[in-house]
């Protein structure tokens, strides 16, 4: 088992070192020198200014030598200063970090338990009314334009009805608020981009769920457990569920990229303080030093997020772990 | 009907039919299919493939998805007790939960597959004993450890919960969670309770008396190791070492009936030896009924005392061993006993060519009129394609369902 | 064979439900002109932000243009996105799939650790790279999509080549000296041709998707070029007082999205021998 753990994170190196190499095409891909980006809203600098400029990124060296530094400065996750206000990318990036995490993780527990359920259900009870309704709902799932829908919502319970807050991570008097207060307040204002976030993903998971569990009520091990006498209950949340849950892990592992890119749009339009937010107002603003690093540090816990898919994986079939 | 004492069947299948349904095509797979099965008796159910033998087997124990197969008419007469008979497809679900592994059990093809990947082989064994367990620390009532005559209808009843006999959700949402030890997944630790008719901790006593009776069942399976491999996923074993293990899982509540689907079919022809011959010893020691279901007939011939021969689902020949393999009279059975490689049942010295059964097996979907066999048969006549034979009493315990045209009668005659 | 899924597609009543929609869809795309009411950067700034009448059928946003043109000129966008990129992704993917396939080895290595690391970066997040570095236009975002969406397609198309190449007459098209390029392109694609199709249907809906996202958040398609995505950023701003701003637009991607997701689906169905009935 520490094995399987030791190898999997062996393979991260390749991958990360493909990704900065990625990333640093990519930059060089922009017309112009980051040197022109920097001195593009200020007319008078002249050329001597240019130079020690070029010479401070270090643009004159050759392409190699730019790469390697680079590579140093990722490994050591020095992303330079953002362009806004000057401050080290990375520190902005750790400030967000949490509540990101926060969204992402919920989401992705949401969407674990939902996906199964669904799955399982519509798989048990298959070509019946329910059956019919969940593969329409899961097709509804996949083709709304989740931002719309966070529109939608956000009219909805937060405008017409004003049930909930449709934006930011606390309301303005939190902190005069008690314990009890405090956790209500949290999670109203968790509710709606939680379930707008996990909303897309769940399509795609209770359809790949529902057709594992198909395939696995009809193997020669369930039909043994009910030969053992075990009621239906039993043969299905025992010996199905675990079986499901592979492949199940497997693909949220997977769609954990497109989790965390939705967290770009949710998070802007529910004014969630986090790593999803920083991009856009990167973006918008033209940082590109706070863009790298957002989209490396995205990458790293898309990576990070992938190992413990895996470790989870090995967890539960043990075919993975002996041999 | 076969003659033979009444008491001494233990289960008798009365005019069973079968259905599958594809769409919407309807594809018989048994028809009208009558058997008795008396106790001791190691019973053979010969045929081709698609011949519906897995139907039959699976049948039973009603093991066949709804969505799938639907039991049209029939009764599966089962004599738990000496005075008490059951039938199984009209009991209700819970009360058959009992039947199954309990009192019938069941092997099957593919040992690969028929074991759940993802748990222990200890566990899965666990699983098979615990639920059929009664309440806590009394000792289950093995067949070979003191057992005497108990009283009728005890066997079938409701379990208590409502046919839940195992907690599927995690013992700390239960409403009597384990008093002494924390909950361990699946593991047979002191203090686990594996039934909700438990509703105190196993004590250390039941945990070793299960863990002693496991380690016994894999041993007289002739396994290695037991404890080895009761710690073992399915696929560190071997084909063979997995299908021992599903020999002793169906064993390990002294079932009264044991149903063989194909078990060696997928083993190599060594290992197949060897677990027919284990089959075999088992049946002796424990007093075992067993239906052993094949389409090789030297298998049977060996191992079985009394032989059924099925084709496109129905019984073309019913007789005890002997007389299937000397005398068979039935054109079908002549066939497939002709194309045997190397077995010269004529009594003429001369070898006989390797002889093939022409045609092909007939597709369920639509059946031709008459006696099914009728199209590939060497003596058959025009009487055979206007109504289907039934099934008739030759000498004693032997039935044949045939026309007996005057070709076959003369063939018969030469054999002799 | 072709005749046999052509019948089996018209029988299946989600495929043709699909197709249809699309079909009107191209219909209004191409016929833009002739249907929206008013030209599409209209402004009359006098009726900004009215609520849908019989004047203007949905409604005028926040500089007076009518939305329901707008709408049916964003068709235009929509569909030409969707179709551009996906074909990028498909030349791009199959080709590589392909070769990765049918090459093994190195080169499959080689591929395969790209597609990996693609795959690893958060597809948006590529995206936002990009654009970030280059100017947002509707040219940037439909190469930029199909340049993003490739390595999915190459790791189908490589599994289906790798388990259709120990087939016997791919060894007996190499045996008679068959070049490879002739090999790859007309033995292994018309088999692999299949699961293609199908995503690449998805895809189309998928490129719509994104590309919406990205005019969303002003990434993409510029107004006053109409497209669904940027006509919901003014929803956005307007959210108190404009709901059709923000339902509208949405709607026509839902519909769109969903027709190419049915297509899509449903085709599956139809290629695929049917397992469970």
């Amino acid at each position: 088992m520490l094995k399987y753990f030791a190898k999997r994170l062996i393979l991260i190196i390749p991958m990360l070192i493909g990704i900065s190499i990625l990333t640093f095409v990519i930059i060089h891909l922009a017309p112009g020198s980051p040197v022109d980006m920097l001195t593009s809203m200020n007319q008078n600098v002249d050329s001597a200014a240019r130079a020690k400029l070029t010479a401070l990124y270090g643009l004159d060296k050759p392409i190699s030598l730019q790469y390697l530094d680079w590579l140093k400065r990722i490994v050591t996750l020095n992303f330079g200063n953002s362009f806004r206000d000057e401050r080290p990318v990375i520190g902005k990036i750790f400030e967000r970090l949490p509540a990101t995490l926060l969204l992402n993780i919920l989401s992705l527990l949401l969407i674990f338990i939902i996906a199964l359920a669904i799955g399982i259900s519509s798989a048990t009870r298959q070509n019946t009314f329910y059956d019919k309704a969940m593969t329409v709902f899961v097709f509804l799932g996949f083709s709304i334009p989740a931002f719309w829908l966070a529109l939608l919502m956000m009219m909805l319970f937060g405008v017409n009805l004003g049930w909930l807050p449709i934006s930011g991570m606390h309301s303005v008097d939190y902190y005069q608020m008690n314990i009890f207060e405090r956790l209500w307040d949290m999670t109203s204002h968790l509710i709606m981009p939680v379930f707008i976030s996990a909303f897309g993903g769940l399509a795609y998971l209770s359809r790949y769920s529902r057709s594992s569990m198909l395939e696995i009520i009809r193997q020669d091990y369930i039909r043994t457990a009910r030969a053992k006498g075990l009621p239906e209950k039993t043969v299905i949340y025992k010996h199905a569920l675990r079986n499901v849950m592979i492949p199940v892990v497997t693909l949220l592992g997977l769609s954990l990229p497109g989790l965390i890119s939705g967290g770009v749009i949710f998070e802007t339009i529910f004014a969630w303080p986090g790593m999803g937010q920083l991009a856009y107002q990167a973006i918008m603003s033209r940082d590109y030093p706070l863009i790298m690093g957002v989209s490396i540090m995205a990458t790293v816990l898309t990576l990070l997020g992938n190992l413990i898919a895996d470790i989870t994986y090995a967890y539960i079939d043990p075919r993975v772990r002996y041999k | 009907m076969n003659e033979g004492c009444i008491m001494d069947n233990i289960l008798e299948i009365k005019n069973l039919s079968v259905e599958y349904r594809k769409g919407s095509k309807i594809i018989p797979a048994l028809r009208n299919i009558s058997i008795s099965l008396k106790k001791k008796e190691i019973l053979g159910i010969v045929g081709e493939s698609g011949c519906g033998k897995s139907t039959l087997a699976q049948s039973i124990l009603r093991l066949i998805p709804e969505r799938e197969g639907k039991i049209t008419s029939g009764s599966i007469l089962f004599r738990e007790a000496p005075t008490t008979v059951t039938d199984l497809l009209k009991v209700e679900y819970d009360n058959l939960l009992l039947v199954r592994g309990k009192r019938i059990s069941m092997i099957f093809q593919d040992p690969f597959n028929s074991l759940n990947p993802v748990f222990k082989i200890g566990d899965q064994l666990i699983e098979a004993i615990s639920i059929h367990e009664k309440d806590s620390d009394n000792p289950a009532e093995y067949k070979n450890e003191a057992s005497t005559g108990l009283p009728p209808n005890v066997l079938l009843r409701k379990t208590k919960h409502g046919g839940l006999s195992h907690p599927w959700y995690p013992s700390f949402l239960r409403r009597n969670p384990p008093k002494l030890y924390p909950p361990t997944p699946y593991g047979l630790r002191k203090g686990y309770p594996h039934s909700s008719t438990d509703s105190l901790p196993w004590s250390s006593a039941k945990a070793d008396r299960i863990r002693t009776r496991i380690l016994s069942l894999l041993a007289k399976v002739q396994l290695q190791k037991p404890e080895l491999i009761m710690d073992s996923y399915p696929h560190q074993l071997s084909g063979g070492m997995l299908q021992r293990v599903m020999i002793a899982m169906a064993l390990s509540c002294s079932p009264d009936i044991l149903v063989a689907d194909e078990p060696t079919t997928a083993l190599d022809v060594t290992i197949q030896k060897e677990i027919l011959e284990l089959l075999k010893k088992l049946q002796e020691e424990l007093e075992l009924t067993i239906i052993l279901i094949s389409h090789n007939l030297s298998i049977i011939s060996r191992f079985c005392s009394r032989v059924i021969i099925l084709y496109a689902g129905t019984i073309m020949e019913d007789a005890c061993s002997e007389d299937i393999f000397k005398k068979p009279l039935n054109p079908y059975t002549v066939g497939l006993l002709e194309s045997l490689p190397g077995r010269n049942y004529s009594r003429n010295a001369v070898p006989v060519r390797l002889k093939a059964i022409s045609g092909q097996v007939p597709d369920m979907a639509s059946l031709p009129a008459g006696c099914k066999f009728s199209p590939r048969c060497p003596y058959m006549a025009l009487a055979c394609t206007a109504e289907e034979p039934e099934l008739l009493v030759l000498e004693k315990n032997h039935l044949s369902r045939c026309y007996f045209t005057d070709e076959f009668k003369r063939k018969l005659a030469c054999d002799n | 064979m072709w005749k046999i899924l052509f019948k089996r597609f018209l029988k299946n009543k989600l495929a043709i439900t699909g197709a249809a929609i699309i079909m009107f869809l191209l219909i209004i795309a191409v016929f833009a002109p002739l249907i929206a009411p008013y030209d599409l950067a209209r402004q009359e700034i006098s009726h900004r932000l009215e609520a849908p009448s019989a004047r203007h059928l949905l409604g005028t946003d926040e500089l007076g243009r009518d939305v329901f043109s707008r709408i049916i000129f964003g068709t235009r966008i929509s569909l030409m996105v969707g179709f551009v990129a996906t074909g990028i992704s498909l030349l791009i993917g199959v080709t590589l799939g392909l070769v990765s396939g049918f090459f093994g080895n190195r080169t499959d290595a080689i591929i395969m650790r790209i597609v990996d690391i693609f795959l690893c970066i958060p597809t948006f997040f590529l995206i936002l790279m990009v654009i970030a570095f280059l100017k947002p236009s509707i040219w940037n975002v439909m190469i930029v999509i199909g340049l993003t969406s490739w390595p999915g397609l190459t790791r189908m198309i490589r599994g289906e080549c790798l388990s259709i190449k120990e087939r016997e007459y791919i060894q007996a098209a190499k045996v008679l000296g068959m070049s490879n390029l002739r090999i790859m392109f007309v033995h292994l694609l018309p088999n692999v041709i299949v699961p293609v199709i199908v995503s690449a249907t998805l895809g189309i809906g998928g490129a719509i998707l994104t590309e919406s996202a990205l005019s969303f958040l002003g990434l993409g398609v510029q107004p006053p070029s109409p497209s669904w995505g940027n006509i919901l950023t003014s929803g956005k701003d307007y959210i108190n007082i404009a709901w059709w701003l923000s339902v509208y637009p949405g709607l026509a991607i839902l519909i769109t999205v969903l027709a190419y997701n049915l297509l899509g689906e449903s085709l599956r169905d139809v290629f695929d021998p049917r397992m469970n009935e």
